[in-house]
């Protein structure tokens, strides 16, 4: 997909009215590593003329049994905060990883996140300091580690040599964060997250993006939960053609029926 | 009353707070939306079942989520709504679509309720606005982007319900946001 053609699809794509794979494409071209002719512009335009809309409607109140639903669900569980004050606990526990694996990697992370905002406009505006960006990962993964072979792994890869981490950028209304655990050569990606958990009506789905103008996700798995994080192992065949970028979609239970990506919320660029 | 709390403590104090922990604020914050919310969900769900498990689901998520909320973003009301709508969108497209059903749509724009006699001025302003913005594109481009918008249809599936070309809906769908904007630039909030 071109500049030209990517600003052609914007007004849809901030309306969420084009097609699962012209989705795809369109967020796969936003993510690109390319020097882009207003995209991204574009599109803030696009959504900034979408996102009023939802004022044109008269309100509905909802009877007072949503509120009770509401009540009853949000008492069972606390509200998810920033990382640094959520995560604090989990943090301190894993100060004796974080502290050989800085004193090791603090540079080369700070390069590869640092080479990675500067590529990618968008998760420039939600990747957060890098220093940050390495503690809520290895942080959510010691946590996870105790009760999952995936979260291991995943820790595993972090203090291989020549790994390092990617942050997601949120597409439309999505709200969450995540990153990828990136293994020397690509070999292995790992998905990390507290913001895709599956529910008992949807799946988030893994897909990989190969280099090309036109290349079609490739679909790589599905999210797991592990307590309160969601991992994802990237499949090993889908990385094995190259990948410019990763995507997350959420999906009907099981994933997509279509073999394309219904809708993408997250995307990596993994130029560099 | 609707509202009222929200506006008493200051918008983005709501989600501020919402975020840490504060269950005042997220009522505060039901009064001021779910309104708008359960009307977006609806109007694309034409189930007021279903749109009630989106507002559940919208508003467990903000309590979850609200310390991730950006400012720059949007405003709260709109980042609720658009949560709302992309939670319809959602369970509207795991449906089995019926292209009777979608043309239909496409023919008969939906009743008008009225509005809760509680609304504040500064809603009714807004509605106003936002309304106004729309009134002033061409009739096509006004049905194609509400198509898209209110009812959640892709391009492909408004051209099969109105029988128009798929380019056509393209561009109108392309031209009427282009439109929109200049028109809601022109009345700023």
């Amino acid at each position: 997909m071109t500049c030209g053609e990517f600003k052609e699809l914007a007004a849809a794509l901030a309306l969420d009215a084009l097609d699962p794979d012209e989705r795809a494409a369109a967020r796969a071209h936003l993510a690109e590593p390319i020097r882009h002719e207003g995209c991204a512009e574009a599109l803030a335009r696009a959504e900034g003329a979408a996102r009023p809309l939802a004022g044109a409607v008269t309100d509905m109140p909802p009877p007072a049994r949503v509120w009770h639903g509401i009540e009853e669900r949000v008492s069972a569980r606390a509200p998810r905060r920033r990382w640094a004050a959520a995560a604090g606990w989990a943090v301190a526990a894993a100060a004796s990883l974080l502290a050989l694996f800085l004193a090791q990697r603090t540079a080369s992370l700070r390069n590869a996140l640092d080479a990675e905002r500067g590529r990618a406009e968008i998760a420039q505006a939600q990747a957060g300091s890098s220093e940050n960006r390495a503690r809520q990962c290895a942080a959510q993964l010691e946590a996870a580690r105790k009760t999952s072979g995936l979260a291991k792994d995943a820790v595993a890869l972090l203090e291989q040599r020549g790994s390092r981490v990617v942050p997601f950028a949120p597409q439309g209304a999505f709200v969450g964060a995540a990153s990828a655990v990136i293994g020397p050569g690509r070999r292995r990606a790992v998905l990390v997250s507290t913001a895709l958990l599956p529910t008992a009506e949807r799946d988030y789905q893994l897909w990989v993006i190969p280099p090309g103008p036109g290349a079609a996700p490739v679909a790589a798995g599905l999210v797991e939960a592990a307590g309160e994080v969601a991992l994802g192992d990237f499949q090993a065949g889908a990385l094995a053609r190259g990948a410019a970028a990763l995507a997350i979609s959420v999906e009907p239970k099981g994933g997509s029926r279509t073999g394309a990506p219904t809708e993408v919320v997250l995307v990596a660029s993994l130029s560099g | 009353m609707v509202a009222a709390a929200a506006f008493r403590l200051g918008i983005e104090d709501v989600i501020a707070r919402i975020a840490r922990g504060d269950r005042d604020a997220l009522r505060a914050a039901y009064d001021a939306f779910a309104g708008r919310a359960m009307a977006v969900a609806a109007r694309i769900l034409r189930s007021s079942e279903e749109a009630e498990e989106v507002v559940q689901d919208t508003f467990v998520e903000i309590w979850r989520r609200a310390a991730e909320y950006r400012p720059e973003r949007g405003s709260p009301a709109a980042w609720i709504a658009a949560m709302a709508r992309s939670r319809a969108i959602d369970r509207l497209r795991q449906r089995a679509r019926d292209e009777n059903a979608m043309r239909t749509l496409a023919s008969q724009p939906p009743r008008e309720p009225q509005p809760p006699p509680s609304e504040s001025t500064a809603r009714q302003q807004e509605r106003s606005r936002v309304r106004a913005a729309l009134a002033s594109l061409p009739a096509e481009q006004r049905r194609t982007v509400e198509l898209a918008y209110f009812d959640g249809l892709t391009q492909s599936e408004i051209a099969r319900a109105t029988g128009e070309a798929l380019g056509t809906v393209k561009t109108r769908i392309r031209l009427g946001i282009e439109k929109l904007a200049d028109a809601l630039l022109e009345t700023p909030p």
